[in-house]
């Protein structure tokens, strides 16, 4: 039987799809070109407290919204006058004062969705109508060639739960793993794993000339490629930082083992749960961003021990902030705009954007002072270096998030 | 003729290789002493067998338990409820179909997100799956899930929604390209009212538009004329024949091929089963570049190894497992079904199917049980090739390239794959590794 | 995980020792058939050593360092009067062991029985009653790298001891196997049998003697060949002086030596993993990995069998305080048990919440603090801005009262397939109950106020708040309007969650049918009273527990085929023997009871009390 066209087509494209992977450890030299870089989001899902983040502790209004859960200067690391960060993330004031870490406040978008889910998606979409959208705008990012090349990982989950609409593209959800095994090749029990692996892989190099046959024969071999890189990459990558025992300290430090080893892969996403505070928030946020603040302060002493500083950028970020007034259960309720924190050797570091004005709010939150879209924006057009606008419904100018490239 | 009968003894042999491409092809493959049965029952008394409907006693109780587990929140146990009876049926070909028009009509529990409308619509699939296709159309177009699925609710005479009429077009009878946009418009204000009350097909006559439409230069009223206009259409007949020659024989069918089924499918009035079986006995199905051309689905691929080993296991773990490697049962992942062929393979599938050989090989959390050392017989002492002969025939016919069978009874044969069961075990995943093995 | 590879090496070492030592128990039946021996093929009988003088007791023969030891004396005569010779024939009389008879697997089962007979040369099914003879010990002993096993029986005569020896014989030299299964070696003068050098066994006398090592064997034999008397090891003398008078048989571990085989700091989890583990078990466990020995018995009597732990529980017992708050120190008594129509399970005890909560950091393991801030936050809402383990918790007394009962569907067209029981909790309010019950009451309210926001996301019928009396009891809850076509999920639960006060009572149950059985129980105040010293009180109907079980049957056996991976034949046979088999247990009670300074925990089986000596047959009949 022959072949037709339009099947023909379907085979390129069968093939294209496959995740195939040079074998080649990249050379550290060229690092600094845009393949070379990665980004790793951070999701704290549920809804972080903004306020009891960056904390405006000397604002009246602060004070008098927040009668049981407000802190005080002593609780708290200087940003600015007036603004402090909480104790918990103390990992990461050093990394501000060196200017490696931005806190971008008031970012939202307009007409805020306060359900979880929606207010997610619409991050995770970059449209403020993401049921229109069935595919993240990470995903998106990734399948242009010029930024993940033919054959390199464009995107890795890293830790449990589902894959979030970020991470979906037209070529499906990207791969996940919770733990190394995921992503090797099932070998069974005994010595000579190594031996029987290698046995599998070398049936991909038969001969034949069925099409069928040839096709899964590349599949194959790119299959054990990709693995063995991720194999490697475990193996070669050591991490020397203490992180927490928690699914965020773990997950973390999984990417810096994957830094470490050199995986080409051009971004990495994790979650944080448990944000969602609507009731005697105090202790529970306070173990939530501790943790946040220990791991991403573990993870970044490694990614400076792998003098990798430049390429990695780090960006936390949360669906939406929460009410500026606590509630009667000593709680906070869902609300909208929300600082974002950007880490890294490349970002510029301080504080960004309008501080919120806890006294001209909407409907009880702050109203938004950046739309998260033009942090998309300033990521897109300097650290992916793409044409923005391809991404996004309306054009953002790009804020000074980012040290100039020379 | 179209599709000329393969005479045994002129045009080829009925022999081992033959009867294993049918029952890969009409059946979720088959263990040798089948193939011997077959062989020595011939080749129409073998089809006899595959188009029976008795499914035997362990899957018609299993399906008994339809209501309780549509009940039940865990949609995936659903899944491995249809998984599992596709093991334990005495009749696969019932269930293969079922999986084809399943794909054909694409409709999702996770729209739908009624358990028991999805066993429905699939009751009905295995019901009229090898009848009319014209019969079956109409039933389909009165389902409740699909009409779900494709927002028949909100098609009104205010305001047409051309969902479904552009789906029945497009993706159910004719194909891109063999409709224009107004027909879809007038199929849509013919299917208006087509609603869903109580969880049965409901035609509101409030909603109903009862006036002409025009449609391929046809006037009628009704959505039941649509199809019956539709399935009358040149490009019916080509479309249908295309989609079951990929499900059943090859991925890349010719244009020959097609029109030889398409032919044969106007001579049977669009039955099915009757073209089918035809088709199954047709030289152009047992023409060497037929055979060894489809890479199998994830579902048949899983079943078949089960059925293959007779292993006991969690049929929802498995039905889990092969929504993994990128088929999930109930569940396909848009209107257009599961592309299939090629687009099943990818490392992450690849890996995921790695995984499943490694369960089936070892055991583990599918809860997978097979006596291996019994089901290599001898050979499971002997190692080397007689081994792989073994485990070849039984794991997936006479799939290996030379080469790649040498390569697997080198290791067979050599101190890395240790001795006894452990041998079996790692020589059998060794083989379940080789691109052939999922090769149908 | 490397750690446990000893224990588990050695629970298979205990599995092979406990086969060959079961075929031994069998086979001495053939002493009642009469004096004739078939003639064994294969070796010569070897004459068996005489001891010097017998010893009184076989634990003498047995090392000091025991790290578990068993004894059991006169079971054989015993066992006629036990349950077990009762569940035997019940068991025997269930149709789902007839189903069971016409299985491959039981075919198989009866191939080896008469095996068995054919070696033994004998019949076989009066057989424990012969065998376990005397006396016998087991123990497990500390070794060099792994613990060892060592035990004796004392066979009723010289005659039937020559005969299972011989038959052992006969059994290993069956055995075709490359290298030999077994061979012999004089150990301690005694000419002992090696199987698969994991296990040596030899006779002294009417005593059959085996061990798990060679030098535990050497040891075992010129004890008892010297036949010297002296005390029993202080472990045995531990077991027998807890264990009752009648018992069947009397355990004891050695905690310390349990502890250094199991590699950990404890042998049971000082801290635990998760709170609600600490709340039920962690007294138990702090005591038990503290207690240098922790001795039990099995006693029981035709229709009842009852396996008690003796833990010491002094007053100064360096126990956590918050396990000390629910009980340990004072002497008040648990609520009530209620047994509302239909009761599965009712379940009394004394934990005081509050401090168990406030000592979290004590008594589980560090993650666990994470977890009580992240739930202090998700269950604050409910009460209204109070602080669950700092303001609502202190309000409670420690008793409490957890009940679950099958639930009828009145109304409802089509029950589901999956009926989950109807559930309560009970608390006895400390101080003003009138004000707590407010505050539950409105927590309720709340709870199902979230709730119906999350059902009205998923289109599905909301609750509907009353507030009911029954009794001149104010019953608050939501219920689900029967007219609603969006009901079907929460339909399926036939929940209506509700809360009600019974003076100082707070009540929260899962349907108001549940609710008004418990109050009007309440009312009439008739209820079962558990023991002083009780901490917890557990009882469970296997009636009703049947009934569930018959009524869920399809969805058991889909999630048995489903989920498990059992074929139909075998889910559908395991679910008739669990509906039989939890028909014959009117009661099985779990409890812990602080008495003389000792926490005594008993697991007690009643069975449902037989009427006449057979049973009538169920099929059939006139």
């Amino acid at each position: 039987m022959m072949a037709t066209r339009r099947s023909f087509l379907t085979t390129a494209l069968g093939v294209a799809a496959l995740p195939l992977l040079p074998s080649l450890a990249f050379a550290r030299a060229a690092r600094m070109g845009r393949r070379e870089r990665r980004l790793v989001l951070l999701d704290l899902a549920g809804g972080n407290d903004g306020l009891n983040t960056v904390v405006p502790f000397a604002d009246p209004a602060y004070i008098a919204a927040r009668p049981t859960l407000r802190l005080t200067e002593k609780e708290l690391l200087p940003l600015r006058p007036g603004l402090g960060l909480r104790r918990e993330l103390a990992a990461l004031h050093p990394r501000f004062e060196a200017g490696e870490l931005a806190i971008v406040q008031g970012v939202g978008y307009p007409r805020p969705d306060r359900s979880h889910f929606r207010s997610t998606d619409i991050w995770h979409t970059a449209s403020l109508t993401p049921e229109q959208a069935n595919c993240g705008w990470l995903a998106r990012v990734g399948e242009l060639p010029e930024v993940v090349a033919d054959g390199r990982l464009p995107a890795l989950m890293v830790g449990g739960g589902s894959v979030p609409l970020l991470l979906h593209g037209a070529r499906g959800p990207a791969p996940q793993v919770d733990s190394f095994s995921d992503l090797e090749v099932a070998s069974g029990p005994g010595d000579g794993k190594e031996g029987r692996v290698a046995a599998m892989a070398e049936l991909a190099n038969g001969e034949g000339d069925r099409d069928a046959l040839r096709f899964l024969r590349e599949a194959t071999r790119a299959t054990h490629a990709q693995s063995a890189q991720v194999a490697r990459a475990a193996k070669l990558g050591r991490t020397t930082a203490s992180y927490p025992d928690t699914p965020l300290g773990r997950s973390l430090q999984l990417v810096a083992q994957l830094l470490a080893g050199e995986l080409d892969c051009s971004a990495y996403y994790a979650r944080q749960d448990g944000y969602d505070t609507h009731a005697f928030q105090a202790d529970a946020h306070a173990f939530l961003l501790r943790d946040l603040g220990d791991s991403l302060g573990a993870f970044w002493a490694d990614v400076a021990a792998l003098g990798a500083t430049q390429e990695v950028l780090v960006m936390v970020s949360s669906e939406f902030g929460r009410r500026v007034a606590e509630n009667g259960s000593k709680g906070t309720d869902h609300g909208a705009a929300a600082p974002l924190l950007l880490l890294g050797g490349a970002v510029a570091g301080g504080m960004h954007g309008p501080a919120p004005d806890l006294r001209d709010l909407e409907d009880g939150d702050v109203k938004y002072g950046v739309d998260f879209r033009r942090v998309y924006a300033t990521l897109l057009a300097q650290w992916f270096e793409v044409d923005a606008a391809a991404f996004l419904a309306e054009s953002f100018a790009p804020l000074p998030l980012l040290r100039r490239r020379e | 003729m179209n599709l000329a009968p393969f005479v045994p003894g002129v045009d080829g042999p009925f022999d081992d290789a033959a009867a294993g491409h049918l029952l890969r092809s009409a059946a979720f493959g088959s263990r040798p002493e089948e193939r011997a049965e077959a062989v020595s029952a011939g080749l129409p008394a073998t089809l006899d067998r595959l188009f029976s409907r008795d499914e035997g006693k362990a899957a018609a109780q299993l399906a008994a338990l339809a209501p309780t587990v549509s009940q039940s929140d865990e949609f995936p146990r659903l899944q491995g409820l249809w998984l599992g009876r596709m093991v334990e049926s005495g009749a696969p070909l019932l269930e293969k179909l079922a999986l084809f028009w399943h794909n054909h009509f694409a409709t999702s529990q996770v729209k739908v997100q009624q358990n028991d409308w999805m066993w429905r619509q699939y009751a009905l699939f295995r019901e009229k799956g090898s009848g009319s296709f014209r019969e079956l159309l109409q039933a389909a177009a009165r389902d409740p899930a699909l009409l779900v699925w494709l927002d028949g609710n909100s098609n009104v005479r205010s305001h047409p929604n051309e969902n479904f009429a552009r789906e029945l077009l497009e993706l159910f009878s004719l194909g891109v390209g063999h409709y224009s946009e107004r027909d879809v418009q007038e199929a849509a204000r013919a299917f208006s009212g087509w609603h869903v009350r109580d969880g049965l097909f409901w035609r509101n006559e409030r909603s109903l538009d009862t006036g002409t439409k025009r449609l391929f230069g046809v006037e009628l009223t009704d959505g039941g004329e649509v199809i019956d206009v539709a399935t009358r259409q040149a490009a019916c007949a080509p479309f249908l024949a295309g989609k079951l020659l990929r499900a059943f024989v090859t991925d890349l069918p010719d244009a020959a091929a097609v029109a030889e089924v398409a032919a044969a499918l106007v001579e049977e009035e669009l039955v099915v089963g009757t073209t089918l079986r035809r088709l199954f006995a047709s030289k152009l199905f047992f023409a060497t570049t037929a055979r060894r051309s489809r890479i199998a689905g994830p579902v048949e691929w899983c079943v078949g190894l089960l059925r293959r080993t007779r292993a006991r296991s969690k049929y929802r773990a498995v039905a889990e497992a092969a929504a993994a490697m990128g088929q999930s049962l109930f569940a396909p992942p848009n209107v257009k079904g599961w592309e299939g062929g090629r687009s099943w393979i990818s490392s992450r599938t690849l890996l995921a199917r790695g995984r499943f050989a490694a369960e089936l090989c070892y055991g583990g959390e599918l809860g997978i049980t097979i006596d291996w050392e019994k089901l290599a017989g001898e050979s499971a002492r002997v190692g080397g090739a007689p081994l792989v002969a073994t485990l070849e025939a039984i794991l997936v016919d006479d799939a290996l390239d030379p080469t790649t069978r040498a390569r697997i009874v080198d290791f067979a044969s050599s101190a890395a794959a240790g001795a006894g069961t452990l041998r079996v075990q790692r020589v059998a995943q060794l083989l379940l590794g080789a691109p052939e093995a999922q090769i149908a | 995980m490397r750690r446990s590879r000893p224990l588990r090496t050695l629970l298979c070492r205990l599995g092979a020792a406990a086969a060959v030592a079961g075929l031994l128990s069998w086979l001495p039946l053939a002493a009642l058939a009469g004096p004739a021996w078939p003639r064994l093929r294969g070796e010569p009988a070897v004459v068996a050593v005489a001891p010097a003088t017998e010893v009184a007791d076989l634990a003498e023969l047995l090392p000091e360092e025991l790290i578990a030891v068993a004894e059991a004396r006169g079971l054989g005569a015993r066992m006629r009067d036990l349950p077990t010779s009762s569940l035997k024939e019940r068991l025997f009389a269930l149709p789902a062991w007839k189903q069971y008879q016409k299985s491959p697997a039981y075919v198989e089962l009866m191939a080896g029985y008469g095996f068995v007979e054919l070696v033994g040369g004998m019949k076989a099914h009066d057989l424990l009653d012969a065998v376990l003879g005397e006396q016998l010990v087991v123990a497990l002993v500390t070794g060099e790298t792994m613990p060892g096993l060592v035990g004796a029986v004392r066979i009723g005569d010289l005659d039937r001891a020559d005969h299972l020896m011989q038959v052992a014989r006969t059994l290993a030299a069956m055995a075709k196997e490359e290298p030999p299964a077994w061979r012999t070696e004089s150990l301690g003068g005694v000419e002992a049998l090696v199987v698969r050098e994991q296990l040596y066994v030899g006779q002294v006398g009417r005593d059959l003697l085996f061990a798990s090592t060679k030098g535990r064997f050497a040891e075992l034999a010129t004890r008892a060949i010297a036949g010297v008397s002296m005390p029993p090891p202080a472990l045995v003398a531990a077991a027998r002086a807890s264990a009752p008078q009648d018992a069947i048989v009397a355990l004891a571990l050695d905690g310390p030596r349990v502890t250094a085989i199991s590699g950990k700091e404890s042998w049971l989890p000082v801290r635990q993993d998760d709170f609600v583990g600490a709340a039920l078990l962690g007294d138990l466990f702090a005591l038990a990995a503290r207690a240098p020995v922790v001795p039990m018995s099995l006693h029981g009597s035709a229709e009842s069998l009852v396996f008690e732990v003796a833990l010491p529980a002094p007053a100064d017992a360096p126990l956590p305080t918050a396990y000390r708050g629910f009980g340990h120190a004072n002497a008040a008594q648990p609520l009530p048990t209620l047994h509302p129509p239909g009761m599965l399970l009712t379940w009394s005890m004394r934990r005081d919440l509050a401090a168990l909560w406030a000592d979290h950091g004590e008594l589980c393991q560090d993650k666990v603090g994470a977890e009580l801030a992240l739930a202090k936050a998700n269950l604050g809402i409910f009460f209204g801005g109070r602080s669950l383990p700092d303001e609502v918790l202190p309000a409670l007394d420690e008793s409490i009262l957890f009940v679950l009962s099958r639930q009828t569907f009145p109304g409802v067209a089509s029950p589901p397939a999956l009926r989950y029981p109807a559930g309560a909790m009970i608390w006895q309010a400390r101080g003003d109950h009138e004000r707590l019950g407010r505050e539950f009451a409105n927590g309720v309210q709340m709870a199902i106020a979230l709730f119906n926001v999350d059902s009205a996301q998923k289109n599905q019928a909301p609750y509907e708040l009353f507030v009911d009396a029954h009794r001149g009891v104010q019953i608050t809850g939501g219920r689900l309007p029967r007219d609603d076509d969006r009901a079907v999920e929460p339909e399926r639960l036939n929940a209506s969650p509700c809360f009600a006060r019974v003076g100082a009572r707070l009540i929260v149950a899962s349907t108001v049918e549940l609710m008004q059985a418990l109050i009007d129980e309440l009312s009439v105040g008739q209820m079962a009273t558990a023991p002083s010293g009780a901490l917890t009180w557990i009882e469970v109907d296997g009636r009703n527990v049947a009934e569930l079980a018959l009524e869920d049957r399809d969805a058991l056996i889909a999630q048995a085929t489903l989920e498990q991976g059992k074929s139909l034949e075998q889910a559908n046979l395991e679910q008739a023997f669990l509906v039989d088999i939890a028909r014959e247990v009117a009661k099985l009670r779990l409890s812990t009871r602080l008495v003389d300074a000792t926490l005594r925990v008993e697991l007690a089986l009643q069975m449902v009390p037989r009427v006449g000596a057979t049973r009538p047959a169920r099929e059939g009949g006139p």
